[in-house]
């Protein structure tokens, strides 16, 4: 790491979004975790911690705030493994997770990783898991090899892993040639539900085998995210909106796409853009008919030359000289503004597909299952993510509503078709006192 | 377990099915099941619920203090309104509280903030003490130079004495430092009668400028191209 960037960095094209739009309730969080087949020895997980931090230098920061923009200073404090808390996804602020934009917890055998979106997104973190998990298991006297696929401790850190690949990929071009209209959404249908009164948010995981998963999607001739979305959608609009007779509304399912499997970069930090996947529902929806449009929609949305576009679209927003000199106070209420009147009703919900989660099969032994979250709010009240490690897949979903219905018809697609599942849930719907009598 | 309504198999402790929360009923080779999720503890409940944060219990101190000063005041028939002067600075201490102690903003910002507090208490000391305070002009030609002067100081020593662990205050003393040219200002427009306190703390803050910037200008320089980049 080069002397400048080891005391602050720029936070990312993609960042730089984040923190404006971060609130006293909402945030944009991630998490990944993992069910070990032992309970979590927290004190060498602390160790462990210590030990991995020192390799990621674009995670070792805390956000700071600056007259135009937040930037990132290095952190010279430790992280600390906490217990995890009860609310899933809890607001990173300075007085929880020390300053930093992580968070690292662990309850019985479960570790979870809470990630503040500003600092990196899914391939970063899982990196940074996968190290921590690594150095974890080492540190425990387990045999296990990095297999080239864990970024570990004692390698040499590439300076393009904290790079901004939206900068190193951005080619200029003159504002008539921009796309500005292909990031734009068109109203859609809103979840409806009792939300939560509190910060808490309802999380149920499905574990599914994988090769049943695969298996099924090959009949059906379609890949495993075009299956989730579309069966996500027909969830949504039998459980939702059928049953209120509503009239035809359009259902957007955002999905990130990683850009590193299109453009060359190694970079930890934020580089994923998004496609938007919409549909009209009506009662002719068949499953056939979504994987097909989720199929043209996400080739379309995953073409070069497309993204390209994107790319320089959002940099030319960060240098437009009128936004460049705007001091942050009044970025922010004009983002919230923007926000407030355009960017809410513009999706239904978020599903990320992170797909196969490369682990060494040396970790085999140690780890039960994988799976990742995205975190909900009252603007997209539920998310859906799906993740595979080893012959698993995790299928999560969270939501700030207190109903499961949406879970449930997902779920009753899956069994029906053959597919072996295991649910688990952390209740946040139910009483505790009536979870005390059962 | 099994869910027999939903035809899945729970993989945690629970008497629920997650999904249609009907009762489901355990297995053989089940008890090794560990609860996926950590469980809503009472703890965690109360603290959503409790209304008993420290400003809160201030502000209904300060409310009840200002009661009985209004009461007492008016009730004497003082032709001094000064229970306005108890609400003002019960006031000032509960934003210093949030906007000062309480907050994440840099040095400077809380600084600013505390010298327009002052100020402002200053001014409606002025406006009620009008006629026991025989000083016409003391707030902008005496006063604020002061209330700058002290702020740059303190500043200053706290930047001094900590300023191998957080060099990043050593910028928020030079930018507090700027605030020393607003009474000079203030009497180039006539605003400010008396130059004397005005010259003062112009000369004071441009000094504690230079002494920043010579013996720190790789500190200050840093800090600029960090905190200034756009």
């Amino acid at each position: 790491m080069s002397e400048k960037t080891a005391k602050w960095l720029r936070l990312d094209n993609s960042a730089k979004i984040f923190p404006m739009m971060a609130d006293k309730q909402n945030q944009n969080l991630f998490n990944i975790f993992t069910r070990l087949t032992e309970d979590v020895d927290k004190e060498v997980l602390q160790r462990a911690l210590e030990i991995t931090i020192k390799r990621f230098p674009s995670m070792n920061v805390m956000l700071k705030r600056g007259v135009f923009w937040f930037y990132f200073e290095q952190h010279g404090g430790k992280p600390v493994v906490y217990d995890a808390d009860p609310i899933v996804m809890k607001k990173i602020g300075s007085s929880n997770c020390g300053g930093f934009c992580f968070r690292i917890s662990c309850y019985k055998n479960v570790i979870y990783a809470d990630f503040f979106h500003a600092v990196t997104d899914g391939t970063g973190a899982a990196e940074f898991f996968k190290s921590l998990l690594f150095t974890y298991f080492t540190l425990k006297g387990y045999p296990v090899d990095g297999e080239q696929k864990v970024l570990t401790v004692g390698s040499p850190v590439n300076p393009r892993e904290y790079e901004d690949s939206f900068l190193t990929n951005y080619k200029k071009k003159k504002i008539k040639d921009l796309t500005i209209s292909s990031l734009k959404g068109k109203k859609s249908y809103r979840i409806s539900g009792i939300r939560f009164d509190n910060a808490g948010k309802g999380v149920i995981n499905m574990y599914t085998p994988a090769k049943q998963f695969v298996k099924v999607c090959r009949e059906h001739n379609c890949t495993v995210t075009e299956m989730i979305g579309a069966l996500f959608m027909l969830s949504v609009y039998e459980t939702k909106i059928k049953p209120l007779n509503l009239p035809p509304q359009d259902i957007q399912l955002f999905v990130p796409i990683n850009l590193r499997k299109i453009f060359p970069s190694i970079t930890l930090r934020n580089f994923s853009l998004f496609s938007r996947i919409g549909v009209t529902a009506t009662d002719d929806m068949t499953l056939e008919s979504l994987t097909q449009l989720i199929h043209e929609c996400l080739k379309r949305d995953t073409q070069k030359e497309m993204l390209s576009d994107k790319i320089s679209t959002t940099v030319y927003a960060e240098k437009f000289l009128p936004m460049r000199i705007l001091p942050l106070f009044f970025k922010r209420i004009i983002f919230k503004i923007s926000n407030l009147f355009f960017g809410k009703n513009k999706k239904t919900a978020t599903f990320s597909s992170v797909g196969v989660v490369s682990l060494p099969d040396s970790f085999r032994p140690y780890i039960k299952d994988l799976g990742f979250g995205i975190t909900a709010n009252n603007a997209c009240p539920v998310t859906i993510t799906a993740a595979t490690a080893y012959d698993t897949m995790c299928i999560n979903f969270t939501r700030k509503i207190t109903d499961t219905e949406i879970e449930k018809r997902f779920a009753r697609y899956l069994t029906d078709f053959g597919i072996d599942l295991k649910v688990t849930s952390n209740f946040w719907e139910v009483d505790e006192d009536a979870m005390q009598i059962l | 377990m099994r869910c027999k309504f939903c035809n899945v198999k729970v993989d945690c402790k629970t008497h629920i099915c997650p999904l249609c929360h009907e009762l489901i009923t355990p297995e053989e080779g089940d008890e090794n099941l560990t609860p996926a999720f950590p469980p809503k503890t009472e703890k965690c409940e109360r603290k959503r619920h409790t209304h008993f944060t420290l400003p809160n219990i201030y502000l209904a101190v300060s409310f009840v203090i200002f009661i009985i000063c209004l009461a007492v005041n008016l009730g004497l028939h003082q032709p001094t309104k000064w229970f306005l002067m108890v609400g003002a600075v019960l006031l000032y201490g509960f934003l210093t509280m949030r906007n000062t102690v309480m907050s994440n903003n840099s040095a400077w910002i809380k600084a600013f903030w505390q010298i327009v507090m002052i100020s402002l208490i200053l001014w409606l000391a002025q406006v009620v003490f009008d006629e026991v305070i025989t000083v016409k002009f003391w707030l902008l030609d005496i006063a604020l130079p002061i209330i700058i002067m002290l702020s740059v100081l303190t500043l200053g020593i706290i930047s001094c004495a900590v300023v191998r662990k957080n060099k990043a205050l050593l910028y928020d003393t030079l930018f507090l430092s700027l605030m020393g040219f607003v009474p000079i200002i203030l009497y180039a427009f006539g605003l400010v009668h008396g130059v004397l306190f005005s010259a003062i703390c112009a000369g004071f803050c441009a000094i504690v400028i230079v002494c920043v910037i010579i013996f720190a200008r790789k500190e200050i320089l840093e800090e600029m191209e960090r905190r200034l980049h756009w």
